[in-house]
């Protein structure tokens, strides 16, 4: 045994893929910094920063190589979509629909801003077959769980890519969609008032929302009903009334110790040779095209619908915006851009109904994704 | 309530008129070169991931043709159209169970 066998590893190293495997290390420190410093969706951003990097330390495979670890946490719970799902139910759990409930009619903002999904479908489709295109297109959903469970089912090999824009851009809503929805509206639509009347929502509705939901999405599309179901089963834990230190469990515990297991097996699928290349900086293009769409698709049907409806009753077309599924965020930022146009025009109530409309719309989306596709 | 559910059904129809004038021929099966894409096996993704000297993991880009894209728009108007008509069944069904006072609530008792 000489001195040179404690640096065999770095002899032996591939030197050809080395410079990949470096870049992967920036990435992962790029995203560790972002989720410390930036506060950027630290759940999954440092989890999947984190395992950027040990994936990527040379000849890591073995008997007990982090490699082996991590596949075997992949196929337990990303190849067979379980830690998305489980994580559903937490988050059905954390989701208030009161919103909704007292005001059906915002439902319409969270289907039209999954127009994004669809829109970056048609122009992936230039680049990719139509199950890769999906699995791209659906970073628009701008959730975490259905990016995975979909991607995972149709284009496993993109997952990491996809994921990493997934989660990114959900942190990125407050840059991406201010710039857009100032484009696309004008001062005076930015500054309309919406009336808001508070209604009471009855316990019978909040028990029946989620079961009828599940039907309705599952008879429509198939594909959706895990999907649709573990989200709907976790609302259910919570508004039941009688399941409260499960529906705290859920909400805590439950989603916390999957989020820690998601973030750092999807990292399994960010290995150098795989992540660096010009098909990663594509798919980070079209998931920014994806977003970028799905507020245009929100405001859009906003302003439709304007050219019905009375003066005084108009809906501000900001609020088609908030249809994007990153809850709470899109739903603060229309709050934001509308008290700095009118400090006293408080939209957050018509956003939030919005915002919590999308991870509904986002779902189905997600199912009829998987039904056309699958 | 009547006028929204009016902009539902020019919204549903005009996206129904979009799908179909999109729609260039009826839908397709997958093609057997995307079914292997479909059914990915995991242990074939692993495979390819691990070929480190080969590189055989890495995404592949190439002009897929004008036809998938024309198909593509036929699924962008299904798709809308889909999310659209699960969206107004819901909406319905909220708006019914509203009406219907079974359990109070906390804000309903005096």
């Amino acid at each position: 045994m000489g001195i040179q066998d404690l640096f065999q590893n770095i002899i032996d190293m591939n030197w050809e893929l080395f410079p990949k495997q470096l870049a992967m290390w920036v990435i992962g420190g790029v995203l560790i910094f972002l989720a410390i410093k930036k506060k950027m969706e630290p759940t999954l951003l440092l989890p999947m920063g984190f395992g950027a990097i040990l994936m990527n330390i040379p000849n890591n495979s073995g008997a007990a190589g982090v490699s082996e670890i991590l596949e075997t946490l992949y196929k337990a719970g990303i190849a067979n979509e379980l830690f998305p799902l489980i994580l559903f139910i937490g988050i059905g759990a954390m989701i208030d629909f009161g919103p909704i409930l007292s005001n059906p009619k915002l439902m319409i903002f969270g289907a039209a801003a999954q127009f994004g999904i669809f829109m970056t479908l048609s122009l992936a489709s230039l680049f990719f077959d139509l199950p890769e295109a999906a699995s791209i297109a659906i970073i628009g959903a701008a959730d975490g769980p259905t990016s995975i469970v979909v991607a995972g089912e149709l284009a496993p090999h993109l997952l990491g890519p996809i994921t990493v824009a997934a989660y990114s851009y959900m942190a990125l809503v407050p840059v991406v969609q201010p710039p857009v929805i100032k484009a696309i509206t004008s001062k005076k639509e930015r500054r309309i008032r919406m009336e808001y009347k508070p209604g009471s929502v009855s316990k019978f509705a909040r028990i029946m929302f989620p079961i009828i939901v599940t039907v309705i999405v599952g008879l429509v599309a198939p594909g959706a009903v895990a999907l649709i179901g573990f989200l709907m089963f976790g609302n259910l834990i919570r508004e039941c009334g009688v399941l409260d230190s499960l529906s705290e469990t859920a909400q805590k515990v439950l989603a916390n110790l999957v989020t820690l297991f998601l973030g750092i097996t999807v990292a399994f699928t960010m290995k150098a040779e795989a992540f660096i290349n010009w098909g990663t900086i594509l798919i980070l293009g079209l998931g920014l095209f994806a977003f970028i769409f799905d507020t245009f698709g929100g405001v859009m049907i906003a302003k439709f619908m304007n050219l019905f409806l009375p003066e005084g009753k108009k809906i501000n077309p900001m609020i088609g915006a908030a249809g994007i599924s990153a809850f709470p965020m899109s739903a603060r930022i229309v709050n934001k851009i509308g008290l700095e146009e009118d400090n006293q025009n408080f939209l957050l109530v018509h956003s939030i109904g919005a915002n919590v409309s999308g991870q509904v719309a986002s779902v189905i989306a997600g199912g009829l994704i998987l039904s056309f596709f699958a | 309530m009547k006028r929204f559910l009016s902009l539902i059904l020019v919204a549903l129809t005009l996206l129904m008129c979009f799908a179909f004038v999109s729609c260039k021929s009826e839908d397709e099966a997958p093609e057997a070169n995307t079914e292997l894409n479909v059914e990915a096996d995991v242990n074939t993704f692993v495979e390819g991931a691990q070929n480190e000297s080969e590189g055989s993991g890495e995404i592949k880009i190439e002009f897929k043709g004008w036809e998938q894209f024309g198909k593509s728009f036929g699924y962008m108007g299904f798709g809308m159209l889909g999310i659209f008509i699960v969206t107004a069944i819901i909406v319905l069904c909220i708006t019914a169970l509203n009406r219907i006072k079974f359990i109070k609530s906390d804000n309903d008792k005096k």
